[in-house]
């Protein structure tokens, strides 16, 4: 019997102040915390307290049955926690439970495997004593941000206690309707391989915009009842950050999850199940190496991979000086620099008037917002240099 | 006196040089200034100042003047998207000013064209439209009051200048801040050019801010040389300060618009060879314009990006902190009539390098000179100014002394001597 396995990610992006040349080297604190506040508020009355009220009715409804896996961004995390320590309380006593595991990623959902490997095994680190404090169990799994994933990180990643990893089945070439199996790494055979379902993980996303009458078949025919017999596990990935702004239209998302669960346990051919289990009963059918992974997201940069270079050069030019001041506040400055929030937003085409979604405010085109991070950088460079002098004074 | 930019709507130095003009001039002649529109709180001590949006329509026309002006309307809508002086004033501006202007719907009639002189920047898309509009407004004023020299800041107001010569036959002087061949080089004649030209003609005298755009005027413009008198920019005194800087680097500061003329290309290549050299340095880049984001791209090309740093558009208690801040100022400008920061960088005891087509050159002799291409003399000039102290020491107080002598008020005095040599 195939295994659904469900991956809920989230990451809020964090607002930015903009800071000026007269303000450079003022403060490390460059995050916008009125506007974040109202950001986070948005997203929690919209998104998550729906979306985690969802996943207690799908636990208390299936009686057990519904297992599922969670990826919360430690920034994100970090914000619930300041704000509204309410709802970390009850984030924290739903992955507590037995049905449900966390997921590890880069605290910041950075792109650091990039640019500096330790850093990023640093940000791994991080995150997994994160979920370990707010679910109280050690995460087993990992899941990059984009979520990339190369062989040679595999023995890393097991030395960190990972047993496995979530990928995309783009970079071995595997097409979307062939069978899903568990896989090992062929570099650390101790490190198993669950390849994302992107085509099912789209049209559960993407199927609330179907007439309700239509969902239901809808469901039927391409899920659950098209799962080839020989098929094994079928990774859904669900990012809560394209769940919409409008009530109606997430409402819709939410119950298309909740009807697709409940289908597939009536039809008795599916179990949900947690991916530490997928573990534990499924034997790896192959092993496989991924040398050369597709970055999707820099497939379609052309000129503007410019910003992105130098932007990235200037950011991890910094590591060594910021770490060694071991100012916390300036560090956590760095590291939400390195969000994707910040860096894909310098790969559009410049010559194209797009609009962005810069965490800048006043700032819309890709040249406004390399300007604003530029100097969010120059900000805190200066301010490690102050730093520095004052400790040697 | 016709003057384009006043208070609030400046975009660079002709703004600031007129009203210091209009100032110093005050005491000395019986003065009329007039103006698109102005700062309802700024007065000209001494002077008479109309802006022409400050006007009320119903009030201040007779019936017949209005219905003069609907003609300019029905007649003579050209509308041009040319800027002469980019008027950007933020990286916001830039994209604002492109929205509005494709939405920007024609004048339906006077009172709507009117109230743009209130209302909208006076550059842009129906820039001609305006100066024709400014001009038979300004027909309407002379009327009502009496004049005896018709003195025109720049091209926007010269067919004014033009027309009140003409019906009233008085001696035109035309003050020249900036020229088409300065913003956009000499191979492209367009209309600027042509107003220009055509102005330069018909005037009695014309008054140029350096003998740099003198030589221009005679040379690329074939004026007769005995027409034209230069007359040095002044300068507003001020008290230095030193402000702090929060990083250790040097500072070198660019300011002004970031367009082809001032040289901003230059002055990354220069940036470019200093940081190789000597990389406890950091550049600051004041101001905005066309070319902005292609300055901003060259930087992150040459991998500089994290040593330039942009400020934008300033004001002027925020340009006065940042050469508080600076320690050389850099002006590499392809074509500069004047250069008026330069002189307030001196001001601020800072050492200056300045390009040979500068007239600020002409009244700043201690001033490091180098050709606006020549980006490895300005990187050595820097590196030099940043190694040496006693050079630096020197540069500092030999440009206090080329600019002690220099205040608006000669300026006007200059102007005085040229309306007594034409109404003796």
């Amino acid at each position: 019997m195939p295994a659904v396995c469900f991956h809920f990610k989230a990451h809020l992006p964090i607002h930015f102040k903009k800071i000026s040349f007269f303000e450079l080297g003022k403060s490390p604190d460059l995050i916008d915390h009125q506007k974040n506040y109202r950001h986070l508020r948005q997203k929690l009355e919209n998104i998550y307290l729906p979306v985690f009220s969802m996943f207690h009715d799908l636990i208390t409804t299936t009686r057990g049955d519904f297992h599922f896996s969670v990826s919360l961004s430690g920034t994100l995390l970090d914000q619930i926690e300041k704000h509204f320590s309410w709802f970390y309380r009850d984030l924290s006593d739903i992955v507590k439970l037995e049905e449900t595991e966390m997921i590890a990623s880069t605290y910041f959902h950075s792109m650091a495997y990039k640019y500096s490997f330790e850093e990023f095994m640093d940000q791994v680190d991080l995150h997994s004593k994160k979920n370990l404090a707010i679910s109280g169990k050690k995460s087993n799994i990992f899941s990059n941000a984009d979520p990339v994933y190369e062989s040679g990180w595999a023995n890393h990643l097991h030395d960190q206690h990972f047993k496995g990893v979530f990928l995309r089945r783009t970079d071995l070439g595997i097409p979307e309707s062939s069978p899903g199996f568990l896989y090992q790494d062929a570099d650390n055979e101790r490190l198993r391989l669950i390849l994302i379902n992107e085509m099912y993980s789209d049209l559960l996303e993407d199927g609330w915009r179907l007439p309700p009458k239509d969902v239901k078949i809808i469901l039927k025919k391409t899920i659950y009842e098209s799962v080839r017999d020989d098929t094994e596990v079928i990774l859904l990935q669900i990012d809560l950050e394209k769940f919409g702004k409008r009530v109606p239209e997430i409402k819709r998302r939410i119950n298309l999850i909740k009807q697709f669960v409940q289908l597939s346990l009536e039809s008795g051919k599916i179990v949900f199940l947690k991916p530490s289990e997928i573990l534990e009963k499924l034997q790896p059918v192959d092993k496989l190496t991924i040398h050369e992974p597709i970055y999707p997201t820099y497939q379609k940069i052309t000129k503007t991979a410019l910003f992105m270079r130098e932007a990235c050069r200037y950011l991890y030019s910094l590591e060594d000086k910021i770490k060694k001041t071991s100012d916390k506040n300036l560090i956590y400055s760095w590291r939400m620099l390195q969000s994707t929030d910040h860096i894909l937003q310098l790969t559009g085409n410049e010559n194209r008037k797009i609009e962005i979604r810069s965490p800048y405010p006043d700032s819309s085109t890709i040249h406004e917002h390399f300007l604003n991070y530029m100097n969010a950088l120059s900000c805190i460079d200066i301010y490690a240099t102050n730093t520095k002098e004052q400790s040697i004074n | 006196m016709l003057g384009w930019e006043f208070p609030p709507a400046i975009s660079g130095g002709l703004g600031i040089a007129f009203l210091s003009i209009c100032r110093a001039l005050a005491p000395k002649v019986d003065l009329t200034v007039i103006v698109p529109k102005h700062d309802k709180g700024i007065r000209i001590k001494g002077a008479g100042l109309i802006g022409i949006g400050n006007l009320d329509i119903e009030s201040f026309f007779e019936e017949k003047e209005i219905k003069g002006l609907e003609k300019v309307i029905k007649n003579k809508q050209i509308r041009i998207e040319l800027s002469p002086y980019p008027k950007y004033t933020s990286l916001q501006g830039v994209r604002k000013e492109t929205r509005v202007g494709v939405k920007q719907k024609p004048p339906g009639n006077v009172q709507q064209l009117h109230q743009r002189f209130r209302d909208s920047d006076l550059y842009g898309q129906n820039v001609v439209e305006m100066i024709r509009y400014y001009a038979e407004v300004i027909d309407i004023i002379a009327s009502k009051i009496s004049f005896d020299i018709i003195h025109a800041h720049d091209w926007m107001t010269f067919e004014a200048g033009i027309r009140l010569k003409k019906k009233y036959n008085k001696p035109l002087i035309l003050h020249i801040h900036s020229l088409n061949f300065d913003r956009i080089g000499p191979d492209k004649e367009g209309l600027f050019y042509q107003i220009e030209k055509n102005a330069f003609k018909v005037a009695d005298r014309i008054l140029p801010v350096s003998y740099y755009t003198g030589s221009i005027i005679s040379e690329h413009y074939g004026v007769n040389p005995a027409k034209i008198v230069p007359v040095h920019n002044g300068i507003d005194p001020v008290k230095p300060f030193k402000t702090k800087k929060r990083f250790p680097e040097k500072l070198i500061l660019f300011m002004g618009r970031i367009t082809l003329q001032k040289g901003p290309e230059y002055f990354l290549e220069t940036a470019s060879k200093v940081i190789e050299k000597y990389p406890n340095v950091r550049f600051a880049i004041a101001g905005t314009g066309d070319q902005l984001n292609k300055i901003i791209e060259e930087g992150a090309y040459k991998e500089i990006s994290h040593k330039i740093h942009f400020t934008g558009f300033l004001d002027r208690p925020k340009v006065h902190s940042l050469l508080s801040m600076a320690d050389i100022f850099c002006m590499p400008s392809v074509s500069e009539p004047f250069g008026l920061t330069a002189l307030e960088a001196v001001q601020f005891e800072i050492p200056v390098i300045i390009t040979k087509r500068s007239g600020a050159a002409e009244v700043l002799p201690s001033a490091f000179r180098a050709d606006f291409w020549d980006t490895d003399l300005m990187s050595k000039q820097i590196i030099d100014l940043l190694k040496d102290k006693t050079l630096y020491t020197r540069k500092v107080s030999e440009g206090k002394s080329d600019i002690k002598n220099l205040s608006w008020a000669t300026t006007a005095d200059k102007i005085v001597a040229e309306y007594r040599k034409i109404i003796p």
